[in-house]
């Protein structure tokens, strides 16, 4: 292991430890320290990167089966990378929705007494049937490689992971290759209809909610899926080989980033509608109210700066004026500020429209719930304050600790996603 | 008026006490017109009542006749209730009485209110006008609340009513986006006694609530829980349920019984002789985003057919001089009526 890639390591512990503590808090005071319970906007943050991580396991997972569904070989690199990250955006899906119940200790109650005619259940379940997929063509996919380390004595857990097979013969990879491919052909309705059609269908049943209710809300998730799933892959890929020390592989990454703009365009094409269209409406609909709440609202700078600049402009511009393969780290780079940006398009989708209430005239003890932070102890007051100076005028903004607890999950998914590339084999192992 | 919801029989004293006691303003009311009509005074007064079915305003015969329409009906299985509210508008004062009530039969926390009374201003100075609208839980018979559930955490009960199981909910708060009416809201656990939350005394505090709570909502119920039973609410949503469990012991909603101006009905839909239906008959009702088709059981009155409670009794006084006046002054009162007043 490169001394780059330990304190790499390093840091991440550090980090999810110290935002770790958040999770202490929110057992201990529920919801109360979140925003929510300041504001009637009942959805927050954890709800946009709940969507958020199921959109970059949908779109990884879409990317892999470009490989094992349809075989294009210019993407073989980084089919395995695709594969974990589908698998901990999942995990990560699973950590930022859980502490955004009210009963975190209820949520067996989705397997245990499912509603199937509410879509939170039935994701509830797709999500499983997903992961197993996911689990079964990532091992499918690296068995070769397992069982030739575990003869090689490169460890107990890949003797574990090979399950007592010692040798690999021609007819093992043929029919795994068969599974795998079976698997990623069912496993694109299941991520594209299942999960994260799904998930957009959460919204998209409200019929009470303008913006959501609609058909144009779960395939607007998909695609903005499929593209935040695809810069997020290529620009793991490109820094986990940069961190190991490894070969950046050139026809992968200009593949890759080919990929990436044509999905940047099809998305800003949507969007582009989206908004010009609940703008441009004859009559002052709800609809309206909610985008001009999004454009110019609180939130202006989530659209404008997040993103429009940090999302769309600066990325598309390094992508587009840059040789990839040759600058590496900046298409990296270009790749984050795209997931950035779809983070603030999840926000997006979640908040304005919650901006709206059921009738202007709600009262005012319905809006604001309670006088702020004189009812929780001083030291979680004064950090929470910190951050709610900054919201002043806002109709909700995460207090530190809703912040703070996203950290901690992100940080615990790169952390995860570090190690287990080190233990996967995430290339054919030469013999 | 809780004291007669109590003797649904109507003990009679109570409603003399209430009947007389308006009597003796109507009186005064008519004295005062004699008084500055001259010499009159006297005789006035020594005229016998007017028939109490004149009068119609008779807040407690209303409550009382609800009551007892109410047990009727519970004596019914039932899938064949059907519960509805209807709220005259004309006779909200914008008072809240029926919100405060609500807060201290239930033991709602802070952020929570059931009915919240919803108070817009139209028209421009100088011509403004106050409207208020009460709103509770529409308790609609097509729910969009229930079917997004994931957990079968609530449901519309055969008598119309929409329950949340508390022992049951998770939290994820999808009902709450799913309701049009803004009449679903978390409880995240806020106290009205804020030095009860935290620090040395949390842990009693914790049990205090359990035990300070002992509001009928709280307790299971074979109205609220489902085979869980109910637990504390914090974490979960909550909303307006027509306080079932007083409809289940034969008494009126608390916003029914303390609304001052007379406002809120409550009735079985069911029954065709009941006030509420009788209403609904009577005057023209809407029902709150009737085009999102969720059937809600609320119904509003509004618009001409009645007067507020004001001029309600305004008309009640003129009535009451005309038939005393026009009995004592026959014809020439009555000529007197259009020329500005008694020659």
């Amino acid at each position: 292991m490169s001394r780059r890639y330990l304190a790499w390591i390093a840091i991440l512990v550090v980090l999810t430890v110290a935002t770790g503590y958040s999770w202490y808090v929110r057992v201990l005071y529920n919801l109360k320290i979140t925003a929510l319970s300041q504001s009637s906007t009942a959805w927050g943050l954890w709800v946009s990167f709940y969507i958020f991580f199921v959109g970059l396991s949908a779109g990884a997972f879409l990317i892999s089966t470009l490989v094992y569904g349809f075989g294009l070989k210019n993407f073989e690199r980084i089919g395995r990378y695709a594969l974990l990250i589908a698998i901990l955006s999942l995990f990560g899906v699973f950590l930022s929705i859980l502490p955004d119940l009210g009963r975190m200790e209820r949520f067996i109650y989705l397997y245990t007494s499912p509603n199937f005619s509410s879509w939170i259940a039935i994701e509830a379940w797709m999500y499983v049937i997903y992961i197993v997929i996911l689990i079964a063509e990532l091992y499918l996919v690296s068995r070769a490689d397992i069982i030739k380390l575990a003869n090689r004595g490169a460890g107990g857990i890949y003797r574990l992971l090979a399950l007592g097979k010692k040798s690999y013969t021609e007819g093992d990879a043929k029919r795994d290759a068969t599974i795998v491919r079976i698997l990623a052909l069912i496993g694109i309705p299941v991520a594209a209809i299942g999960v994260h059609g799904g998930t957009g269908a959460i919204f998209g049943v409200i019929g009470a909610r303008p913006v959501w209710f609609g058909a144009y809300t779960p395939i607007y998730f998909v695609l903005s899926a499929l593209f935040s799933g695809a810069a997020l892959v290529l620009a793991l890929y490109i820094l986990t080989k940069w961190l190991q020390g490894g070969e950046i592989d050139p026809v992968t990454v200009d593949s890759m980033v080919g990929v990436v703009i044509l999905l940047a365009f099809v998305e800003l094409f949507f969007m582009f509608w989206e908004v010009v269209t609940n703008m441009w409406t004859t009559a002052p609909t709800a609809e309206r109210e909610i985008l001009n709440i999004m454009l110019f609202g609180s939130y202006w700078w989530v659209f404008w700066v997040v993103e429009l600049l940090l999302g769309f402009i600066v990325p598309l511009g390094i992508l587009m004026f840059t040789k990839p393969s040759r600058r590496p780290l900046l298409a990296a780079l270009a790749g984050i500020l795209m997931v950035i940006g779809v983070a603030g398009i999840r926000f997006n989708i979640v908040l304005p429209t919650l901006a709206e209430k059921p009738f202007p005239w709600m009262p005012p003890e319905w809006d604001i719930k309670m006088l702020p932070w004189d009812r929780i102890p001083g030291y979680v007051a004064g950090a929470a304050q910190w951050i709610a100076n900054f919201s002043q005028g806002t109709y909700y903004f995460p207090t530190i600790w809703e912040w703070m607890l996203q950290a901690s999950i992100i940080f615990l998914l790169l952390l995860l996603y570090s190690i287990f590339v080190k233990v996967i084999p995430m290339e054919v192992v030469e013999e | 008026m809780v004291d007669g919801l109590r003797r649904p029989n109507g003990s009679e004293t109570s409603r003399l006490g209430r009947r007389e006691f308006l009597k003796g303003a109507l009186l005064g009311a008519a004295v005062t017109v004699g008084v500055l009509s001259g010499d009159l005074s006297l005789r006035v007064a020594a005229q016998p009542s007017p028939p109490a079915e004149s009068l119609a305003l008779d807040r407690e015969s209303e409550l009382v006749r609800m009551t007892r329409e109410l047990q009727e009906s519970l004596k019914k299985p039932l899938q064949e209730r059907k519960w509805v509210m209807v709220i005259d508008l004309r006779r909200c004062v914008g008072c809240h009485s029926c919100t405060v009530s609500c807060i201290a039969e239930n033991k709602t926390p802070p952020g929570i209110t059931y009915r919240p009374v919803m108070i817009w201003e139209t028209g421009e100075y100088p011509n403004v006008k106050l409207n208020f609208l009460p709103r509770p839980c529409m308790q609609c018979d097509e729910p969009p609340c229930t079917s997004v559930c994931p957990v079968n955490a609530t449901w519309k009960r055969e008598d119309g009513i929409v329950v949340i199981d508390y022992g049951k909910c998770i939290g994820c708060r999808y009902c709450v986006m799913a309701c049009p009416y803004g009449a679903r809201s978390t409880d995240y656990g806020y106290e009205w006694v804020p030095e009860l939350e935290h620090g040395p005394l949390a842990g009693t505090a914790a049990k205090e609530r359990q035990d300070r709570v002992k509001s009928l909502e709280y307790q299971p119920t074979p109205w609220y829980g489902g085979p869980y039973g109910r637990g504390d609410t914090i974490g979960i949503t909550r909303k307006c349920h027509f306080c079932i469990h007083r409809i289940e012991s034969g008494v009126l909603p608390a916003c029914v019984s303390t609304c001052i101006g007379g406002a809120t009905y409550f009735g079985d839909l069911n029954n065709p002789n009941s006030l509420v239906n009788e209403l609904l008959r009577r005057y023209g009702a809407f029902r709150l985003k009737e085009e999102l088709g969720t059937e809600p059981s609320v119904y509003y009155i509004t618009g001409e057919g009645g007067a507020s409670v004001i001029s309600e009794l305004e008309a009640m006084v003129d009535r009451y001089r005309e038939e005393v006046l026009l009995r004592e002054f026959g014809g020439r009162f009555r000529a007197g009526l259009g020329g500005g007043g008694l020659e």
